[in-house]
């Protein structure tokens, strides 16, 4: 298949706005509190895809490892700050393991894929890796954020239990097991899902852009699956990485559990 | 015998002083009440007997520091019971079985003809076994949490409040059926309840976070 994408031209994308518009009128007639929020997206949507097309633009002429690094870095510590405001973590300190884990796992797994699935030299290629990273970042980021709130909010739900437990010379990790289930699910299910639904219900949106721009569709699938599984390694490795953290957070030295 | 030794003991919690300068010891053979008006820090004693909460001070277990004992151990040997019991949503065979299912305890066997056993003694038959616990009373709660803590046969029972839901016929069979396990055990007991008050070995008085008197 040829490469032949159409551009889209200014008032057709204009006119998606204007599509919004409906909404917005919409959101305002039933007086609904999702109004300023929708605005505000759509608002940070806008500025944030026009910088960053000009910028990917520049980045892909320069194309070299230290920059491409320190865009991975600026990206996942602003996934970071995202997820600290979205769980309900009180500590701001904990930003630094949630920068750790999310960096680590992120950079390794965007690195495995590249390098030994894709296949891509050099693997920092910043056509491949910030694209790659984003999706692997901005999925794992929207899981932890929902792992973390659940651990917290659970926590707190069931101190008691979680007490009861050590009282019976549970660990740590014992007390905290049923907890440490329902974050996960909360994390990964939503992948899951998704993953049930690819091919039957709908194409991802990578598999879209990649038919859409006139690749065979046999050859997007493949990336489709790897970066399916890609992501699900990422959203694993992140969530009990964070678990980890979190945890001593709430149970201390001597396996007492922490008054706030 | 296992001796329990606190000395100097002090608990301060977000800037309110809830033990002030405890020191007292405990024995197996022996039954122990802590009682006092509501705030007067029973239940922080008995927490921090078993160190569940932070203190300044000194708590040892024959001999040992408390703190140098691997808490998972620390907790067996030293077995609080909250006032208020926690179980999980099953029946009761399966909420006694629960302590057995923690590495600790992985080396001891759940025997169910104690466990039976242990609650006829306590005025519930074999038939609880089978029994959802959502369905239970508070008092048949209380019951099997002493059962379930009994089952790991601690040195020391921490008891919070044992009979507040009991009727003052299953209160008397709860403070005999006490009253028979001592000998292997210490018991020390908070309480409002007058009878238990009665029949402890050694009375220890609470008022405003400090050791007012012992009897």
């Amino acid at each position: 298949m040829e490469a032949n994408i159409i551009d889209i031209k200014i008032f057709p994308m204009l006119l998606c706005y204007f599509f919004s518009g409906f909404l917005i009128t919409l959101y305002y007639l039933l007086k609904l509190e999702i109004l300023y929020d929708f605005l505000v997206s759509l608002s940070r949507m806008t500025i944030q895809l026009v910088i960053a097309g000009f910028l990917l633009r520049y980045i892909f002429e320069i194309n070299n490892i230290t920059l491409v690094v320190l865009i991975f870095i600026i990206m996942s510590f602003f996934a970071s700050y995202i997820i600290l405001n979205k769980s309900t973590v009180k500590s701001r300190e904990f930003i630094i393991y949630i920068i750790i884990s999310l960096s680590f796992v992120g950079l390794t797994v965007n690195y495995f894929f590249l390098t030994f699935i894709v296949g891509i030299k050099p693997w920092y290629d910043a056509v491949y890796f910030i694209p790659v990273a984003g999706m692997i970042l901005g999925n794992t980021m929207s899981s932890s954020a929902l792992l973390l709130e659940r651990f917290f909010n659970d926590f707190n739900d069931n101190k008691k239990q979680i007490e009861t437990y050590l009282t019976f010379g549970a660990t740590p990790l014992e007390a905290l097991r049923p907890s440490f289930n329902k974050s996960m699910m909360v994390a990964v299910l939503p992948t899951l899902t998704s993953m049930s639904g690819m091919g039957l219900v709908f194409l991802p949106g990578m598999m879209t852009g990649q038919i859409l721009s006139g690749i065979d569709p046999l050859i997007s699938i493949k990336y489709q699956i790897a970066i399916m599984l890609a992501i699900i390694s990422s959203i694993t490795f992140t969530s009990i990485l964070l678990l980890t953290f979190a945890y001593r957070l709430k149970v201390g030295k001597g396996h007492r559990i922490i008054i706030d | 015998m296992h001796k329990l030794d606190i000395a100097n003991i002090s608990v301060r919690l977000n800037n309110k002083d809830l033990l002030r300068d405890i020191s007292c010891s405990f024995s197996t053979g022996n039954l122990y009440c802590i009682y006092g008006e509501s705030g007067s820090g029973k239940t922080t004693l008995l927490r921090v007997l078993c160190s569940l909460v932070p203190y300044i001070g000194l708590a040892k277990l024959d001999n040992m520091a408390i703190d140098k004992i691997k808490p998972e151990l620390l907790r067996i040997k030293l077995h609080y019971l909250h006032q208020e019991p926690v179980f999980i949503n099953e029946t009761v065979g399966a909420n006694l079985k629960l302590p057995f299912s923690f590495k600790i305890n992985r080396d001891k066997v759940f025997d169910e003809k104690i466990a039976i056993s242990l609650l006829c003694e306590l005025g519930l038959d074999e038939g609880y076994m089978e029994k959802r616990i959502d369905g239970l009373s508070g008092g048949e709660k209380q019951k099997i949490c002493l059962a379930r803590s009994l089952m790991l046969k601690p040195e020391f029972l921490l008891i919070d409040e044992p009979t507040s839901a009991l009727d003052i016929a299953s209160e008397d069979k709860v403070i005999n059926f006490l009253l028979s396990m001592k000998q292997d055990m210490g018991i020390v007991i908070a309480t409002h309840s007058p009878q238990i008050i009665g029949i402890a070995d050694e009375k220890l008085s609470l008022s405003m976070g400090r050791l007012s008197h012992v009897k």
